[in-house]
Parts: structure tokens; C-alpha cells; sequence
């Protein structure tokens, strides 16, 4: 930090404990503060948003992942003696395509229309803040040089220069706080309000993309009912499995450690 | 073989005196100084358990991430839609402010799309979540179930290993003392202890060999049969799953607000030129840090996109390139051919000015033969005008203070009413009385931008916002008002133009049917004239 960078920190720093306490005049605007707070309020929320998305897409990938290397490894339990029936052969033919396919939307349309968009819009948020602590420290200049100009005018100095100097000095300071004051009062509800405008493609994007997922992950698994013995009410598989299991535990192998 | 685990296994203490008394043998024969009994038929059977321990935990580990990213979607899909709802709420979930109450109000059927996405999501999450958790009964329990029996068998063929451990190091020993010429004793005593020993092992391990070797391809039988009911449980659950996912889905996409007829994609391309305009005309964004050293108005002189390369450029690369130079245009040619240097000193809104009579609309500017000699003609009009108007131009801001005045500044007001034939299309002189005329783009609007007397800002043809100094007045909604898309940059050439970059959106104050007039149009918060050729209506 260079040195008069750091001497208006430390300036900033005093002004702003002095008119905490009450020892400084204070300039509020209420409309930029609400507007402030509503920015916040919508950086939060459009943070949470992409945190969402991206989320979303790797939980999709991860499931598609997952149930292909669950059909391959199920595919490992059977040998040549003992091949898989038809339904399984079948089975992981399609959730292999499935994956393929639920990949390639993720990837290319969902990154596209989704992640990058609501990404970007994120990305604006700090060049945003920098605008408003720029604003707030011209504030606090303005300030000190107000309480300035008021103790002159209580206090005349001997040197008549003096007043009129730090009255111009803080007019200048007004004048610079004002404008970078209005342009961010008049912008930010510009920001707030165009928010949907900026967000709906990509909402109708999210939808249109868990449509074409579910589709085809629907599609792809009511093709294979027709491989597979008809569901049965009830817990049968699960009587099934016990069954198998009881006769594995009766091995005298398993029971000799 | 693996005598390791043995020797690792020290909790019973006569697991640990059998594994040190094992310890030379396995050494030795590791080492390859004594021969080791090999059962190849064994060792086969144990690579395929090896094999099926190895993938029973890639299966178990592969059915939880499964699981959990099940879950994860859910409830990712579900918090995106209360996140969404949120945003598109007027007030962001927050109560209204006191000061800046009126918001724009977002269009109820986006309200209704976002709340219904958000109620079905969140129901999808409630009606999955049980379905996702029979996963655990139908196909974690037995898989974890048979991997417990696997590490029994584990177990024994350890065992095995020890047993034959030691039937080969009582078989070796016993041997050598067989071997020797002469023996003592102890060595006969020691002979027989070994034969008694000896005959234990070999009925230990080939108990157990025999075992495992009977019974493995029965485990690995009953294992495969396993699979089919764990198959068939996981099959129906996924099925299900996706057929609940797109039961509640399909609806919600049918709902109208969606357009089906084009994919994820092209249907968010389609719409994407909305996106970018709608953040073009924020100049904080636009500025960035370069704004910090001028703390006035924003100067167009500086390139809104020098300093924001993430600024998105909608036409960027993408576009055809602008077309031929504007020199071509016609009113350009008009420009060099002087109606509009005789009305340079007293552009058209001065003229206006001063009388406010609606004059008809625009009959083009006598069209000039001669094509503009310079390729830019921009760069000729204003210097010819030079002798009439000040070239020291105001900066855009400084004009825009004067539109504000109440009464124009007096360099502004022509001595000469202009005779330019252009239309008095331009209320850019923002006396009231300007408004006496109404054109059927600005009708009541533009009434209330005078009444206001302060420049507005206006997004997206919803709001318009009055600027800050002096002090505030409360921002205004106003009705659509019709806006254009700028083709090419322009900058202003005099005092009272409009300078915008390509892409920028234009609210249309005033315009004439002819493209080739000046029209009148705000941005930013600048009103100003521009070229109609250089915008595009949307």
C-alpha cells in the first residue's frame, strides 16, 4: 500500500469510529442503504443459486456413474458357467447408453444454459461491491471534511485561508460522493430488477433439461420390462436374497473361523 | 501362503506362539530354500474369491454413491427451486424498504411457473426419498450380508495357509532327521514327536483344503443366484424412481411456460440476446475499475467494454459484421450535403425548442447524389458545423445537467430556428411545453419524464428511476415503452447527440417512420439524438 494510500485508510478508519460514537457528522441515504441491503440480499441468494445448479449436475453425472459401474460389477458375479440372463445383458446395454447420453446433456446443454449463465451473473457481484466501497469510503471523506468545515466555522482559525479551503474541500468531496451516490442508486435497482429477465432462460433451461433427463432415463428403463420377469407385490426379492443368504451361512466354510 | 496375516493376528496368545514357531519356515520357504506344497486347483478357486471379495466392495461402495447422489439431486433440484422462488420474488424474500417501496413487480406467470417448479421439486424429494431408502433393505443389506459370510470364508482359508504351514514344516523337518546316518536318542524321540505332529497337520489341512475346495464353487454358485433377486430389486427401484421423476415433471413442463418446441439449448440460445441486454446498460458493471479516477458522469468517450472483458458481447463474434461503413447510408449523404449542416448550429430538438409546433413527420433531408467523401462522414459533418456550434462539446454529463434545467441554456437555443426539415421528434429539450406534442411512442410517459424533470434511467422497458441529484424523487414505474438495439457504436459529434456502443438498448423517446431522421432516444439516463440507421428496432 502505497503512503497516501495508507494515510486515507487510516483517516477512513478514524472517521468512521468517530461517528460511530456520535463525534461526527454522519450522512445517511436511506434509499442507496435499502437498495444496498436488497443487492445483498439478491448476491446472496444468486450465490446459493449456482451453488444449487452445480450441485445438481454432479449429482446427475455421479448417479449415471454410479449405476453404470453398478451394472458392471454385477455383470463380474456371473462366469461362463453361470451367464447373466437376458434382462441383465440387456440391462446394462441401456444404462450404459443412459449414461452416455445423460453425460452429454450435463455436459454441453446444462453447462451451457445453466451453469455458465448463473456463473457469469455471480461474477458481476464483486466489480458491484467495489463500486459500493468506493461510494462508502467518499462517504466517510465527506464526512470528516464536514466536521471539518463545522468546527472552522465554531472555532475560526486565525488563518482566514483556512475555512474556505476545507469549504472547497468538501464541496469537492460532496460533489465526488454524490454522483458515485447517484449512479449507484439509480444502477443497483437496475441490477436488482433485471434479475428475472437474466435468470429465466436459464430456469426454463433447468426444466426443459430435468424433462429430457427424466424422459430418457423413463423411457430407457420401461424398454427393458419387457426383459425382466413381471414386479412382484411385496417383498418376494427380498425373501429371495434371505433365502440364498441362509443357505450361504450354512456352508461349513463360513462357520469354522 | 499369506502366513502375514498370521503374524499380524496377535490377539490370542496361541495365535501368536503358533505364528513365531511358523516364522523360519515361512522365511525359508519365501526364500526358496524348501519346497512348498502347491494345490493348483486351490489357488484357483482362491484368485476367483480374491476377485469376487475385491468386487463385492466396489459394488457396495458404488450402490451407497448411487444412493447418495440420488439424494443429492433430490434435494440440489429441490433448493434450486426455493433459491429460485426467492429471487423472483419482488422483494427477494425480503420485506418491501420504506424508501424505495415499488419494485418491478415480476410478471405474475413467472411467479406462477417458479412456485409451481418449486412445490413439484420439493414434492419429488418427499415422494423419492422412501423409494431411495429401499435401496438399502433390498440391495446394501444381503450384498452386505454375503460379504460378512465372504469374510468367514476369509477367515478358513487362512487357516488353511497355517494348516498347510506346518504340515510342510513337520514334513520337512521329519525328513531331515530321517535323512541323518546316525541318530541319537532325542532325535528318535524328536522323530516320533514330529511323526505324531506331522500326521495332525496333513489330517488339518487336507480337512480344510478338501473343505474350501468342495465347498468354494458352492459359495460362488449361491453368490451368482444372489445377484438375481438384487438385480431385479434395484431395476424395479430405479424404474420407479425415473417413472415418478418424469410423472411429476412432464406436467409441470406442460404448463405453457416452458417452449417445448426447441431443445435445451437452441431454446436458451433463442433467449440468450435478452440476457446480455439486460445487464449491457449497467455501467458499474460495464466500468468496473476504470471509472475509479473520473467520479463524473460516465464519459462515452471511454469504451464501456475496454475495462470488463466478462461483459458479455451478445453479437460478438457470432454476427455477421457490421455492415458497409454508414457512409452509404442516406442520411449520411444527407449529412454531407448540408440540410443538416444549416440545422448544425440548431439541431432539431432546438429547434423544437423554440417551436413547438408538430411538424410533420420527416420528409427525408434532400437526398444527395453525391456519396460522403470522407469514410467517415461522422468525422466531416462536425467539422463543417464547427464554425456554428462550440467544438469544446459539453461532456454528456454536463448536458445532461442542461436538460435538467428548467430553462436551456441559452448556448443551446438556436438564433435562428433551424429550418432542418427533420421532424420536431426530439423532446430532448425537456421543457414541458415540449411535450404539448405527443407522439403515439411516448404518450403519457413522456408526460411524466417532464413532470419528473430529471433524467431517467430505464431498464428493460419496465422501470424507469429517477436519478439521484439533486434530491431524490421516488423512482417511477412506467408502461413499456419501445426500445432498440444499437447496430454500431456512435459517438456524439455535438453537444446533444447520443453516444452508445453496439448492443447498447435505447429507449425510443421519439422517432419518425424514417430510419434515415435523427431520432430521439435515451440511455443510460441520457437523452439524446442518434442516427436511426444505426439502431435496430426489437
Amino acid at each position: 500500500m502505497s503512503w497516501s494510500g495508507f494515510k486515507k485508510n487510516l483517516n477512513r478508519a478514524t472517521t468512521s469510529v468517530m461517528s460511530k460514537t456520535g463525534n461526527m457528522d454522519r450522512t445517511t441515504d436511506r434509499e442507496f442503504e435499502e437498495e444496498e441491503k436488497r443487492f445483498k440480499n439478491l448476491q446472496s441468494k444468486a450465490e446459493k443459486l449456482h451453488k444449487e445448479a452445480n450441485g445438481y449436475a454432479a449429482a446427475v453425472r455421479n448417479m449415471t456413474a454410479s449405476q453404470l459401474k453398478i451394472a458392471s460389477t454385477i455383470d463380474q458375479y456371473y462366469d461362463e458357467g453361470e451367464p447373466m440372463g437376458i434382462y441383465g445383458v440387456k440391462y446394462k446395454e441401456a444404462i450404459t447408453k443412459l449414461e452416455q447420453q445423460t453425460r452429454e446433456e450435463v455436459d454441453t446443454a446444462y453447462r451451457t444454459s445453466v451453469l455458465e449463465p448463473i456463473g457469469r451473473y455471480s461474477a458481476y457481484f464483486p466489480e458491484i461491491n467495489e463500486a459500493v466501497k468506493r461510494r462508502n469510503k467518499k462517504l466517510l471523506d465527506y464526512d470528516a471534511a464536514r466536521s471539518k468545515v463545522r468546527k472552522l466555522v465554531e472555532k475560526p482559525s486565525e488563518d482566514s485561508n483556512k475555512l474556505p479551503r476545507a469549504e472547497h474541500e468538501a464541496n469537492q468531496l460532496r460533489e465526488m460522493y454524490e454522483t458515485m451516490n447517484a449512479q449507484l442508486t439509480s444502477e443497483l435497482p437496475k441490477i436488482i430488477d433485471s434479475r428475472v429477465a437474466y435468470l429465466d432462460p436459464s430456469f426454463e433451461a433447468v426444466v426443459k433439461s430435468q424433462l429430457s433427463f427424466a424422459q430418457d432415463a423413463h423411457n430407457t428403463l420401461e424398454n427393458l420390462r419387457q426383459f425382466f420377469p413381471p414386479e412382484t407385490e411385496g417383498y418376494e426379492l427380498e425373501q429371495a436374497a434371505e433365502g440364498i443368504l441362509t443357505q450361504m451361512r450354512e456352508l461349513s466354510i463360513c462357520g469354522l473361523a | 501362503m499369506s502366513s502375514k496375516t498370521g503374524l499380524l493376528d496377535l490377539a490370542p496368545q496361541k495365535g501368536f506362539t503358533k505364528a513365531v514357531s511358523r516364522l523360519p519356515h515361512t522365511l525359508s520357504t519365501k526364500t526358496g530354500i524348501r519346497d512348498e506344497t502347491n494345490d493348483y486347483e486351490f489357488k484357483e478357486l482362491n484368485t476367483r474369491f480374491t476377485n469376487c471379495e475385491k468386487t463385492t466392495t466396489v459394488f457396495l461402495a458404488e450402490i451407497c454413491k448411487y444412493r447418495d447422489s440420488v439424494t443429492a439431486m433430490l434435494n440440489h433440484q429441490a433448493e434450486f427451486g426455493i433459491a429460485l422462488a426467492e429471487v423472483y420474488d419482488a422483494n427477494i424474500g425480503e420485506p418491501a424498504g420504506e424508501v424505495t417501496p415499488r419494485r418491478v413487480q415480476t410478471a405474475p406467470e413467472s411467479i406462477q411457473a417458479v412456485d409451481d417448479f418449486q412445490v413439484v421439486m420439493r414434492e419429488i424429494r418427499d415422494l423419492l426419498l422412501p423409494e431411495v431408502d429401499k435401496l438399502e433393505s433390498a440391495v446394501v443389506q444381503p450384498i452386505t450380508e454375503m460379504q460378512n459370510q465372504m469374510k468367514q470364508i476369509r477367515k478358513t482359508i487362512v487357516k488353511r495357509d497355517h494348516k498347510m504351514l506346518d504340515y510342510d514344516r513337520f514334513r520337512i523337518s521329519l525328513k531331515k532327521l530321517q535323512e541323518k546316518k546316525e541318530r541319537t536318542l532325542s532325535d528318535e524321540k524328536q522323530s516320533f514327536k514330529l511323526e505324531s505332529q506331522l500326521e495332525v497337520a496333513t489330517a488339518d489341512y487336507e480337512g480344510l483344503n478338501g473343505l474350501l475346495k468342495e465347498e468354494l464353487p458352492g459359495f460362488f454358485w449361491l453368490r451368482t443366484q444372489l445377484m438375481e433377486p438384487i438385480l431385479l430389486s434395484l431395476y424395479y427401484i430405479q424404474a420407479r424412481i425415473h417413472a415418478i421423476l418424469w410423472d411429476r415433471i412432464d406436467p409441470l413442463s406442460r404448463s405453457g411456460y416452458y417452449d417445448l418446441t426447441m431443445d435445451v439449448l437452441n431454446g436458451y440460445e433463442s433467449r440468450k440476446d435478452d440476457i446480455n441486454l439486460t445487464l449491457e446498460s449497467v455501467e458499474i458493471i460495464k466500468k468496473g475499475s476504470a471509472q475509479t479516477s473520473k467520479y463524473g458522469r460516465p464519459s462515452h468517450d471511454v469504451s464501456p467494454t475496454g475495462s470488463a472483458p466478462s461483459t458479455p458481447r451478445p453479437y460478438g463474434s457470432g454476427k455477421p459484421s457490421p455492415p458497409a461503413p454508414p457512409a452509404t447510408k442516406p442520411w449520411q449523404s444527407a449529412a454531407s450535403a448540408k440540410p443538416w449542416q444549416t440545422a448544425a448550429s440548431a439541431k432539431p430538438w432546438q429547434a423544437a425548442q423554440n417551436n413547438n409546433q408538430p411538424s410533420p413527420p420527416a420528409p427525408a433531408p434532400a437526398p444527395a447524389p453525391a456519396p460522403a467523401p470522407a469514410p467517415k462522414p461522422w468525422v466531416a459533418s462536425s467539422a463543417a458545423p464547427a464554425a456554428g456550434v462550440p467544438q469544446a462539446a459539453p461532456k454528456p454529463w454536463q448536458a445532461r445537467k442542461d436538460y435538467v434545467a428548467p430553462s436551456p441554456p441559452p448556448a443551446y437555443s438556436s438564433p435562428a430556428p433551424a429550418p432542418k426539415p427533420a421532424s420536431a421528434q426530439n423532446n430532448g429539450g425537456s421543457g414541458p411545453n415540449v411535450h404539448l406534442h405527443v407522439s403515439p411512442f411516448s404518450a403519457g410517459i413522456v408526460a411524466s419524464v417532464a413532470a419528473a424533470a430529471a433524467t431517467q434511467a430505464y431498464q428493460h422497458g419496465k422501470t424507469a428511476l429517477a436519478k439521484k441529484p439533486p434530491p431524490p424523487p421516488v423512482p417511477k414505474r412506467l408502461g413499456a415503452r419501445p426500445m432498440v438495439v444499437a447496430l454500431y457504436d456512435y459517438d456524439a459529434q455535438q453537444a446533444g447527440d447520443l453516444s452508445f456502443r453496439k448492443d447498447d438498448r435505447i429507449e425510443i423517446i421519439e422517432r419518425t417512420a424514417n430510419t434515415d431522421d435523427w431520432w430521439t432516444g435515451k440511455l443510460n439516463g441520457q437523452q439524446g439524438v442518434f442516427p436511426g440507421n444505426y439502431v435496430q428496432e426489437i
